[in-house]
């Protein structure tokens, strides 16, 4: 029993001796945290989002339900829905057509469809360098509470 | 060895017979909206198989237009249940498909997705959806064409711009049924992007404003000159 038990941790120090070499001295060694996923076509992850925001500002559009909005919203995040397009698109046209900022969408969470359909409504009127950002509100409420 | 097999084949039998299932009597359930309603329904039924109880999680939805529950979180086995989707209508037209996912404690399969299809009839139709010139165009007129479908008739009472360098002005063709609204910009100088609100006396306050979109943009691709025959080169002098 004891032999086994020798014979394992042998194997374990052997195994982890392996992992540390292979983490100073490999050239493309992983890093040893769990790295951001990374965007897909058309989206912004959250870091992105923010570094852009800090540099030169976001133009941020809320897709979720009116109610939604109204309990809370990122600061200046302007309201555009697939249920009130008729009424919304129009008053916010101006601000879009005006705007030179990046235009990051969201809506409820990354299952959420709701970003998708205002962002290609939204490119297809010739709105420019419109994205969608990847995890939705929960990423950026999870961003906040990060910096916390 | 074969004296084993019954074994096996029972104790597989009963990992079979022991599980929870969710049975969809259809995973598309495609629903026509009245244009007067402002919300519509769709029912979802199952069978819960097997003979553990099933237990109901969060019904997910990839729009907050649409909310969806069960009529209750646990179900013995072999019962029937329902999940109700509610569609908020709002400024959807046409054919619009969602998507539901059920949570459960079904092990095999423990997200269930499903689809509701919902068709609101359009009541109009406006041609073309976005006027675009180009910077440094002629700042001519474009006509938007209004056009009412089916029976009802739907009178358009105003053209309103968002942006003041446009001008709308509407002319009437056919009296309820069918509208020309000429748009013109009194420049093309820079980008503009705006929307033209038409507004009618439609009796369903969801459709009573109809928008459309002008764009002056630098990113139009040139319209091809008129097609000119190509010359004839001469006969080579001999």
């Amino acid at each position: 029993m004891r032999r086994l038990f020798l014979q394992m941790c042998v194997l374990l120090c052997l195994s982890a001796g392996a992992g540390t070499a292979a983490y100073f001295f490999h050239p493309r060694a992983p890093a040893l945290y769990l790295v951001e996923e990374s965007a897909a076509s058309g989206e912004v992850t959250i870091k992105q989002a923010r570094e852009w925001e800090a540099k030169e500002g976001v133009l941020w559009i809320d897709a979720r339900m009116r109610s939604e909005y109204d309990k809370a919203h990122i600061p200046g995040a302007l309201l555009l829905n697939e249920v009130e397009w008729n009424q919304q698109a129009f008053e916010l046209m101006d601000t879009l057509g005006k705007n030179t900022k990046p235009v990051v969408v969201y809506c409820d969470a990354q299952k959420c469809a709701a970003s998708k359909v205002i962002a290609d409504k939204l490119r297809e009127l010739g709105v420019n360098d419109v994205n969608i950002l990847r995890g939705g509100w929960p990423a950026w409420k999870a961003s906040q509470a990060g910096k916390r | 060895m074969r004296k084993y097999l019954p074994v096996f084949v029972a104790l597989l039998g009963l990992a079979g017979v022991g599980r929870a299932g969710l049975k969809f009597d259809s995973e598309l359930v495609k629903v026509d909206a009245a244009p007067e309603k402002d919300t519509v329904e769709a029912v979802f039924s199952f069978e819960v198989t097997g003979t553990e109880a099933m237990d109901l999680g969060e019904v997910e939805t990839s729009c907050g237009c649409m909310k969806a529950d069960p009529d209750k979180k646990t179900y013995a086995p072999g019962e029937k249940g329902k999940i109700t989707a509610v569609f908020k209508l709002g400024s959807f037209e046409g054919t619009v498909n969602k998507t539901l996912w059920v949570n459960s404690n079904d092990k095999e399969k423990p997200r269930h997705e499903l689809t509701l299809e919902v068709t609101i009839p359009k009541l109009v139709e406006i041609s073309p959806e976005v006027s675009t010139w180009n910077v440094g165009d002629e700042p001519t007129a474009r006509v938007v064409k209004f056009k009412v479908l089916g029976e009802r008739t739907i009178h358009v009472v105003a053209a309103v711009c968002s942006r003041e360098k446009f001008t709308a002005e509407i002319k009437e063709i056919k009296k309820g049924k069918e509208y020309d609204i000429t748009l013109k910009p009194a420049d093309t100088v820079e980008p503009t992007l705006g929307a033209l609100r038409i507004e009618t006396d439609c009796e369903i306050p969801r459709f009573k404003n109809r928008l459309c979109f002008f764009n002056i943009t630098r990113n139009l691709k040139p319209v091809p000159p008129a097609t000119t025959p190509a010359p004839v080169p001469a006969p080579a002098a001999k």
